[in-house]
């Protein structure tokens, strides 16, 4: 292996373009990166928590008003950046907001996917452990139907190792690191793999696959009737009026509001520096337009259908609205295994399915994950992929590591979870729409999105985005920070752990900016040499 | 379930499901791809080639 010097790796490089080979396959990487546990489980229990079918009204207006603008405003600038071979977070947001500004919101939109990755990929580990479990004979609760949920709960425990820290490197070492380091081997390898043959390979039978799954789950849970004749209310049309009859008066509780612009937010990864990556690869006649409704439009899908009609409705029928409450991993790993026990013969190849299909969905989205930084490393190093992905293991590993080891209560989980995949990412998203609406200029942002678009974006969106989104986006960050951050505040405090997971971060974040100076550099010689875009391009891009 | 329960989920449904057709049916309908391999962005580009391409380190 010849050891060019940085510029020379650049310039003698024989560097090529990482592209999507087709419209759909970017479009589904992008719904496979939003697809996740989100929808099918978080959604549900944020419509029954807030007014059931009423909550439906707020959902679509964020939908409209936040969800779909902001992610035409992270593909709009993600292929402009694309155009000038930027494609990392760093240097697209450097290009138009300015190299301060950018350089910091920048190295936050690797940060962001990165952390989050830390922690998810130990849920993904999870999901791929109860999957097994159910297809190597299903998951043994006991015959005892009153104790089923406490063993539920215990099997919980012992994958998630939330009893103790260390947990998962005692009795449970082998099945714990065992699939964490499988998982995460398998992660890295398919962004090595690249864009088209990684990625989109793998999402492009992913999503039919994950829609599958959930459409054997479904068919069975809609026809599950009425399985205790004794308890005729417990039925699936009890599970869904339990869901959906909508509590109208919800409307005028401006926390309902609130809780439907977070769902649409989180839900379609929007201000995750993801789709700031993912669609720099674009070309410049590719219609982002219509591509970033059509990733809005299955989210939605996967969300409204499955997740609203799966979850809560098979734990209403069996055990009753106080089973069918709970926090996203209560639902989703406790009351489902328990309500599988009551299937009988079904029990295995529907569990399998479920788990299968929250795996599939993990590892759609921990791929999107990875896949900003290694575009980032491959800036700073000069375009090659294996020390990037080396060094992005490098990074990620020892940091999901700590989460996997600091498991106790899972609170370096949750302190990451909040931290940087709640917080943080309203401050990307709000920079990226104050870059469209105000930096760039709304008008030559829509121009610029127009381009290629055969679906022309309503004129109205030019209001949207410049003053709607803007304000609409501080309301929920000033009234979640209000609801929830004192809260958070007082828990960072009492808890250690909780400290030094967000010093990891912060570590990250330095590690993340060091490399942000090398690419700056970069640019900035190429700059000095007057080279067009273009040539810069060729020189920088892996 | 009562009527209104029905009704809000039986729009949230065709709302969600009504786009994503209506997308489709743009993205099925709209001129075929430039074939990727032979297509570049702009003069300039080296390449656009779908599979990614190792540097000449071999990386």
């Amino acid at each position: 292996m010849s050891r060019a010097t940085e510029p020379e790796a650049g310039r003698g490089a024989h560097a090529r373009e990482e592209r999507w080979t087709t419209r759909l396959g970017v479009i589904f990487a992008v719904a496979g990166s939003a697809v996740g546990l989100g929808n099918l489980v978080r959604f549900p229990g944020q419509v029954v928590a807030n007014g059931g079918g009423a909550f439906m009204i707020p959902y679509f207006c964020a939908f409209a008003l936040l969800g779909v603008p902001i992610a035409w405003v992270e593909w709009t600038l993600a292929r402009y950046g694309g155009q000038q071979g930027r494609h990392s977070g760093v240097s697209v947001l450097g290009l138009i907001g300015g190299r301060a500004a950018g350089r910091h919101f920048g190295t936050l939109a690797v940060l962001i996917p990165l952390a989050i990755y830390m922690y998810y990929v130990l849920i993904e580990t999870w999901c791929l452990r109860y999957a097994w479990a159910y297809v190597m004979g299903g998951v043994d609760l006991g015959q005892n139907v009153g104790g089923r949920v406490q063993r539920a709960e215990e099997l919980f425990a012992r994958t998630s190792g939330s009893d103790a820290n260390g947990a998962l490197l005692g009795a449970e070492a082998f099945a714990g690191l065992g699939c964490w380091v499988l998982v995460l081997a398998l992660n890295l390898y398919l962004v090595h793999r690249g864009l088209s043959r990684g990625i989109e390979a793998f999402c492009r039978w992913a999503l039919p696959l994950m829609a599958l799954c959930a459409l054997v789950v479904l068919a069975r849970v809609l026809t599950l009737g009425t399985p205790d004749p004794t308890r005729p209310e417990l039925s699936v049309i009890g599970g869904l009026g339990y869901l959906w009859n909508p509590d109208l008066s919800r409307l005028g509780d401006a926390s309902v509001w609130l809780a439907a612009a977070g769902q649409i937010f989180f839900s379609l990864s929007v201000g995750f520096g993801i789709i700031i990556n993912y669609a720099s690869y674009l070309r410049r006649r590719d219609d982002v337009v219509l591509s970033a409704l059509s990733a809005c439009a299955i989210n939605g899908v996967f969300e409204v259908s499955f997740g609203g009609l799966i979850t809560v409705t098979a734990a209403f029928v069996f055990l009753g609205a106080s089973g069918a409450l709970g926090g996203t991993f209560a639902l989703g790993f406790t009351s489902l295994p328990v309500v599988f026990t009551y299937l009988g013969a079904w029990e295995r190849p529907i569990g399998a399915a479920w788990f299968s299909l929250l795996f599939l969905a993990a590892i759609t989205s921990s791929l999107s994950m990875l896949q900003p930084a290694k575009a980032f490393f491959q800036e700073a190093l000069g375009g090659s992929s294996r020390r990037a992905v080396l060094l992005l293991a490098a990074l990620a590993a020892p940091g999901s590591f700590w989460v996997l080891y600091f498991s106790d209560g899972l609170i370096a989980l949750d302190t990451l979870d909040f931290w940087i995949g709640t917080v943080a990412i309203f401050i990307l998203a709000g920079f990226e729409v104050v870059c469209f609406g105000w930096i760039l200029g709304v008008d030559r942002g829509l121009c610029e999105a127009n381009e290629g678009a055969r679906l022309k974006i309503p004129t109205v969106y030019r209001f949207i985005i410049k003053y709607v989104a803007p304000v609409y986006l501080g309301a929920v960050f000033i009234g979640f920070c209000l609801q929830s951050l004192p809260g958070y505040l007082r828990g960072l405090m009492s808890q250690p752990v909780a400290c030094a997971t967000l010093a990891v971060a912060a570590l990250t974040f330095a590690a993340l900016l060091f490399f942000t100076r090398r690419i700056e550099r970069r640019w900035q010689a190429f700059e000095r040499e007057g080279l067009d875009p273009s040539e810069a391009a060729s020189r920088t891009s892996p | 379930m009562t009527a209104a329960g029905w009704i809000f989920m039986s729009a949230s449904l065709a709302l969600m499901w009504g786009l994503s057709a209506w997308c489709f049916y743009l993205l099925s309908s709209s001129p075929a791809e430039d074939s990727p391999a032979g297509e570049s962005a702009r003069p300039g580009h080296t390449s656009s080639r779908p599979e990614q391409v190792e540097d000449i380190d071999g990386n």
